[in-house]
């Protein structure tokens, strides 16, 4: 081999071995972070039931500074109603009927570009009275929970199944009580629920006479999204969406009410859980009920009577995780009912819990922590209100208060975007309706708004 | 060998049984996208190699689109570039990013009907990103993850629009493409040189083909418009359809040259055989 042919094999080599360690020390080169996507889109199944001669409103809000796009869909046992869609404003709202003819009813709202989410009202017709209000689900599941269920007489409990995705979901429902081994009935095993489809499971039907009865609604295949709803004979509706968690800790405000209330607790694994219950006013906080270290057994469901405050939280800490609910004697025929929220948060956007003049909206604020919070609150009205007053109130540590009853008269029908320096819980307790202005009660609370949907 | 063949089989290293159910249950044209962690190895057959990159830091994800005969052999070697390609590794960021629930709808104009992955070569924040999705529903499988797409259009389709529907095709931004909805679409049939159908009352035809002013539908001059930033789109009144590429001969003339050239390129460097 001649000189310079060696002298390339050489350069030839060392730049291979070179280039190799080189690569080997430098490592493989990291990737870049993924960084927030431009098409912002959720998505909220309202799993609201209805009945003959019922109707609906589904409220859109939109805390943020720009207009968003929103669709709305009605579902039903037999099939869904053509999607309306229309344009939120900035800080405004919109109250959209649907269709809540149905006992299956429910609504599916898209929100395109902002934040967050719908919520819905139902108003009883035909042969019952009553007003359910509560905030839509932001996601479907393969597992729910709910309770706050009873069976006794007069009183009709449902389980609202709604599947709004793509594929049939295959649905079986277990329901335990106070008394009773769990049960799981034929009719609630292998239900079928087509997509786009929505259909009421009675409760009272499988499992009557029961004070309380709990839920576990599970999927073999498919998504759904679960609410329960409690129809009283002679006046009084209960709405609620079920939960995908259970949870050892719920915060579960409430106000507006004649003060006497049922907290219901689900067990729903297979062991006994301890639990307490404290209630939070604008005083110190004590135990709610006497409930102290109180034992329930495995796989059952129990009510435990509680005094509330105009403005007060009943806030639940177990052992082992629960489901539970809370349900309000009204000052009317109407009662009203939350599930609560397992998480304080520092914004929320509270939905109207009134449905029509003469009313009472009210708004209460729950400060779980142990510092005071100062809350900034702001009307959404819908679009055209003009410009209303903004307010902040301060919530004591441990403590809850109601928001002045004259900033929410500027706009009864308005939601409210609640902002606090700490996590807070949020709720919406109104009257309305009746010579009084409080034959309807309703409960419901606020939705958590992400950081990004906030106005700057 | 066993793609250029046509001879996949069920079995371990070969095709799973779930990729086999559903490929012989759905009907019609369509594409799949295969995602996996980026962790260099190849997706389950029939998927073949990625061919493009999400970066999303540890959860960053590799990707390739194939029909629903999975990779082929003319495959080997032909990269997934263009606009297209860029517009589909964008959706897919997307997706992943977690801001959005219409992945469905974003995948749309790409014909993707099958989202596939490795159930156990899949990030978990990437996994929780497509379960979230509204319009995409996990198919019961075993080994395989597969998600079928409620919005998929064909690959070439006639669909009824109304006004606003038509301003989302014609849209650019992904926050305007998430909003498409399921569009009541009459598929196409692919024929030698194009597309041919019925438009079944529909206006608006859609190709999930990279844009080109070349195609033509048979019978109006209209030019076709670009769809989705990167796709393309003809208004049409006509009852039957036919969709031709209008530059196809220059096409092939230069093939044949390329062809030409490569062989003369072998006879001038040829070496005599020693005897």
């Amino acid at each position: 081999m001649r000189r310079y042919e060696r002298l390339v094999a050489a350069v030839v080599l060392a730049s291979l071995v070179g280039g190799a360690l080189l690569a080997e020390r430098a490592g493989p080169r990291q990737r870049a972070e993924l960084s927030p996507g431009e098409a912002r889109s959720t998505t909220w199944i309202c799993p609201h039931g209805g009945g003959g001669g019922w109707t609906g409103t589904i409220a859109v809000a939109n805390p943020g500074p720009r207009p968003v796009q929103a669709r709305i869909s009605g579902l039903g046992p037999s099939g869904d109603v053509r999607p309306q869609a229309f344009s939120v404003a900035g800080g405004t709202q919109v109250l959209r009927p649907m269709d809540a003819s149905d006992r299956g009813s429910a609504s599916v709202v898209e929100v395109f570009g902002g934040g967050p989410g719908g919520a819905w009202q139902i108003s009883a017709g035909g042969q019952d009275r009553g007003l359910g209000v509560e905030p839509c689900t932001p996601s479907g599941g393969t597992q729910w929970y709910a309770t706050g269920m009873p069976t006794t007489e007069g009183e009709r409990s449902f389980l609202i199944v709604t599947n709004p995705f793509g594929s049939t979901a295959i649905v079986d429902v277990t329901l335990v009580s106070p008394d009773a081994p769990p049960v799981r009935d034929p009719g609630l095993t292998d239900v079928s629920v087509a997509p786009g489809r929505s259909v009421a499971l009675s409760v009272s039907d499988v499992l009557p006479g029961k004070a309380s009865t709990a839920a576990v609604v599970q999927t073999s295949t498919g998504r759904i999204a679960v609410g329960a709803l409690v129809v009283t004979d002679g006046g009084g509706v209960r709405s609620t969406v079920a939960g995908t968690s259970l949870a050892p800790t719920w915060v579960l405000p409430a106000g507006g009410g004649a003060g006497r209330s049922t907290l219901s607790v689900g067990v729903l694994e297979d062991q006994v859980v301890r639990f307490s219950a404290v209630l939070r006013s604008d005083n110190d906080p004590q135990p709610a009920g006497g409930l102290v270290e109180v034992r329930q057994v495995p796989l059952s469901a129990a009510t435990y009577p509680v005094i509330i405050a105009a403005a007060s939280s009943v806030d639940v800490l177990a052992g082992s995780p629960v489901v539970v609910a809370l349900s309000a004697e009204g000052q009317g025929i109407d009662d009203a009912a939350t599930s609560g929220v397992m998480s304080p948060a520092p914004s929320w956007l509270v939905v109207p819990t009134t449905l029509e003049e003469p009313w009472f909206p009210g708004l209460v604020v729950a400060n779980p922590s142990e510092e005071d919070v100062v809350v900034a609150l702001r009307l959404i009205p819908e679009e055209g209100e003009g410009t209303l007053k903004t307010t902040t109130l301060t919530v004591g540590a441990g403590q809850v208060a109601a928001v002045p009853a004259g900033f929410l008269a500027q706009a009864p029908r308005a939601s409210v975007l609640v902002q606090a320096s700490g996590p807070v819980v949020a709720l919406g307790a109104s009257t309305s309706t009746g010579r009084l202005g409080v034959a309807f009660y309703a409960l419901a609370v606020g939705l958590p708004v992400p950081a990004w949907a906030l106005p700057a | 060998l066993a793609a250029g063949t046509g001879d996949w089989a069920v079995g371990p290293g070969r095709v799973p049984a779930a990729w086999a159910v559903v490929d012989s249950t759905a009907t019609g044209r369509f594409r799949v996208l295969w995602i996996v962690d980026d962790d260099g190895a190849s997706f389950p057959a029939p998927g073949g190699d990625p061919d493009g990159l999400v970066e999303a830091g540890d959860a960053s994800l590799r990707f390739a689109l194939t029909d629903r005969s999975g990779v082929l052999a003319v495959d080997i070697g032909r990269p997934l570039v263009g606009p297209g390609a860029d517009a589909l590794r964008a959706s897919l960021a997307e997706i992943v990013s977690g801001t959005t629930t219409h992945g469905g709808a974003l995948l749309a104009p790409f014909g993707i009907r099958y989202v596939v992955a490795d159930e156990s070569r899949l990030a978990g924040s990437a996994r929780v990103a497509l379960d979230a999705q509204t319009d995409l529903d996990l198919v019961p499988s075993s080994g395989l993850l597969i998600w079928r797409s409620g919005s998929a259009l064909p690959l070439a389709g006639v669909a009824a629009t109304t006004p606003a529907e038509d301003r989302l095709v014609i849209s650019t931004r992904r926050g305007d493409i998430q909003r498409l909805p399921a569009l009541a679409t009459a598929p196409l049939r692919r024929v030698p040189g194009g597309w041919d159908g019925t438009s079944e009352g529909g206006s608006r035809v859609l190709m999930s083909t990279e844009f080109d002013g070349a195609w033509q539908v048979v019978g109006d001059t209209r030019q076709p418009e670009r769809a989705f930033g990167w796709a393309t789109s003809f208004r049409t009144e006509a009852s039957d359809v036919s969709i031709r590429y209008g530059a196809q001969l220059p096409r092939t003339i230069a093939v044949w040259l390329l062809a030409g050239f490569w062989a003369a390129a072998l006879w001038i460097t040829r070496k005599p055989v020693r005897r």
